[in-house]
């Protein structure tokens, strides 16, 4: 055996036992609370030695936890939905005729912004600014500020799908025959990026619904989200904080398969309308 | 009657202002209140370099500051490790398999980071279930080596979800690789090393350098990790931005000098990151 082969099937070995190595240890961390929802009493064995219900009972019950569940599912929902409609917009602003290389680079790079900064800073930001407005105490102020941190992953979904779709020639074909903007919008262009557009959603609405960060500083008191309620019950009862936990690990596990199907799908249809 | 280019500058219009007006309202406004408040004191609106006085002549706000940058660096350092080896097994793998895998690689990106820190404690605290079975089957008392309320602690949490940007960003890079440049430098007689270092290395660089980038800045600006793994404890600057705005100390103009710091960081980070993506495909955001 040469040298090479024996090289290129270490590094083999080595890539295939870090793959193993990784996926279990995020398997394991992320679905440890999955199993602890169930537990009663659980320290020395593999699963739970007293399995029950009751933390499930104390998610339905608690006035606090199905609070923070309201306040969460709501400011995800309005996130999601505006964050997609601004962002959709902007893009359709891009492809509407031809735009400069600047105002692509523009838009592109300021959505990048939420990124550079901490998160901390510009909740901080948005705290100091707007206590005083109309929107402090709301749950608004938290709204925008999702708005924020959702940006780079709603733009960048909606805008590779619009650059898959060549959406400047779909427009400028469906202009040419006789539709107006609005027109061209709802029955050409929409209808082509769906998958995309419930992709952006779905992710804008579990990045809003784990947030932890924006919320624990910007939430007002009757707004707390779940995962500051998270946050307050972990070290009083750990195996009722795993049922909280439990609800956010299906919302991201739906939206992180849903989506990956999804981009699948506008793959597909992307191949199919080629041929 | 409105004329056609009166018209399709209204309708340029009413697509771009949402957007502009979210980014003047809630990103420019909010950060150049920052800096307004990060050269101002409390007690006068005259500018003073006062707060950032105060933060570089105390060894506990130094500290805090180079803990966190040894920290993220460790934890970038580490990710990229990771995925370089995970997007190198991509390349072996077929397209549905990769498919999964990534979606499983997804998950923890869109986790609250608490949740991965309270799985740690529930696994490795110093009564957690994989410590409590180790000390009984095994008589080894995990915590007397790794107390996972730690530093280190942090940069495993970490890695569980940033090992998913910086795979998922060098997968693109590993999968575009020509394996006719590979071919042709073994062919013209370069060795193993050669070739990995004079021509797999270069063409790689740029993606490695984005993904450790982009791992340095998650972990440096982020805090719900550290504080639900480490808390009070830890000397991190996230922390004591914290521990500044609770209701006891509330100090937004110090709280802000400290995070300018970071932001003096990530920036700069973020400019040449931006310039490295164009020529890496893919990534998550």
């Amino acid at each position: 055996m040469r040298l090479s082969d024996a090289l290129y099937v270490f590094s083999k070995i080595v890539s295939y036992i870090t793959l193993f190595a990784i996926i279990s240890y995020i398997f394991l961390v992320s679905f440890i609370p999955v199993i602890g929802a169930f537990a009663l009493k659980w320290e020395f064995s593999i699963l739970p030695e007293v399995w029950t219900l009751n933390n499930i009972k104390f998610l339905l019950e608690d006035p606090f936890v199905l609070r923070s569940l309201y306040s969460s599912l709501l400011i995800a929902s309005i996130t999601s939905v505006v964050s997609v409609t601004i962002y959709l917009l902007v893009i359709m602003f891009l492809f509407l005729r031809e735009r400069s290389r600047w105002m692509h680079t523009f838009v592109e790079v300021s959505v990048l912004i939420p990124l550079m900064l901490p998160a901390i800073l510009i909740a901080l930001a948005i705290y100091e600014v707007y206590r005083p407005t109309m929107l402090g105490g709301t749950y608004w102020i938290l709204v925008f500020a999702h708005l924020t941190i959702v940006s780079p992953y709603v733009f960048r979904n909606l805008y590779s799908v619009a650059r898959m779709i060549d959406m400047k020639t779909l427009i400028e074909a469906a202009r040419s025959l006789g539709a107006g903007v609005f027109t061209a919008t709802y029955r050409v262009i929409l209808p082509n990026i769906y998958h995309g557009l419930i992709g952006a959603m779905l992710l804008a609405f579990a990045v809003s619904f784990g947030d932890f960060e924006m919320a624990n500083l910007l939430a007002p008191w009757q707004y707390r989200t779940v995962t500051i309620a998270i946050f307050q019950y972990f070290f009083k009862n750990a195996w009722n904080a795993s049922a909280i936990i439990l609800l956010v690990i299906i919302v991201s596990v739906l939206t992180s398969f849903l989506v990956a199907y999804l981009s699948r799908k506008a793959i597909a249809r992307y191949v199919e309308v080629v041929r | 009657m409105v004329s056609p280019n009166t018209k399709s500058f209204l309708i340029d219009v009413l697509l771009v202002s949402p957007f502009l007006l979210l980014l003047v309202f809630f990103i420019a406004i909010p950060f150049a209140v920052s800096i307004y408040y990060s050269l101002t004191s409390g007690s006068s609106s005259s500018f003073t370099l006062s707060n950032f006085i105060q933060i570089y002549s105390s060894p506990s706000y130094l500290n805090s500051i180079q803990n966190s940058v040894v920290i993220s660096l460790e934890s970038a350092a580490l990710s990229t490790l990771f995925g370089a080896l995970l997007a190198y097994a991509f390349t072996l793998l077929s397209p549905t398999v990769r498919d999964i895998i990534r979606s499983v690689l997804l998950l923890p990106i869109i986790y609250p980071g608490l949740v991965i820190a309270f799985s740690l404690v529930i696994l490795l605290g110093t009564s957690g279930i994989l410590t409590n079975i180790l000390a009984k089957y095994f008589g080894f008392y995990l915590p007397d080596v790794f107390n996972v309320r730690s530093y280190g602690g942090l940069i495993l949490a970490y890695q569980s979800f940033l090992i998913g940007f910086t795979s998922i960003t060098l997968s693109g890079v590993f999968l575009s690789l020509d394996k006719s440049l590979i071919e042709a430098s073994r062919s013209l007689g370069a060795g193993v090393f050669q070739t990995i270092f004079r021509v797999v290395l270069p063409v790689i660089a740029p993606g490695l350098l984005a993904a450790f980038i982009q791992a340095f800045i998650i972990a440096i600006s982020g805090y719900g990790t550290a504080l639900a793994l480490v808390g009070g404890g830890g000397n991190l600057i996230t922390l004591r931005i914290i521990m500044l705005l609770s209701d006891v100390t509330y100090e937004p103009h110090l709280a802000s000098a400290l995070a300018m710091n970071i932001a003096m960081i990530t920036i700069p980070l973020a400019l040449i990151y931006n310039r490295l993506l164009k020529k890496v495909a893919g990534g998550v955001v």
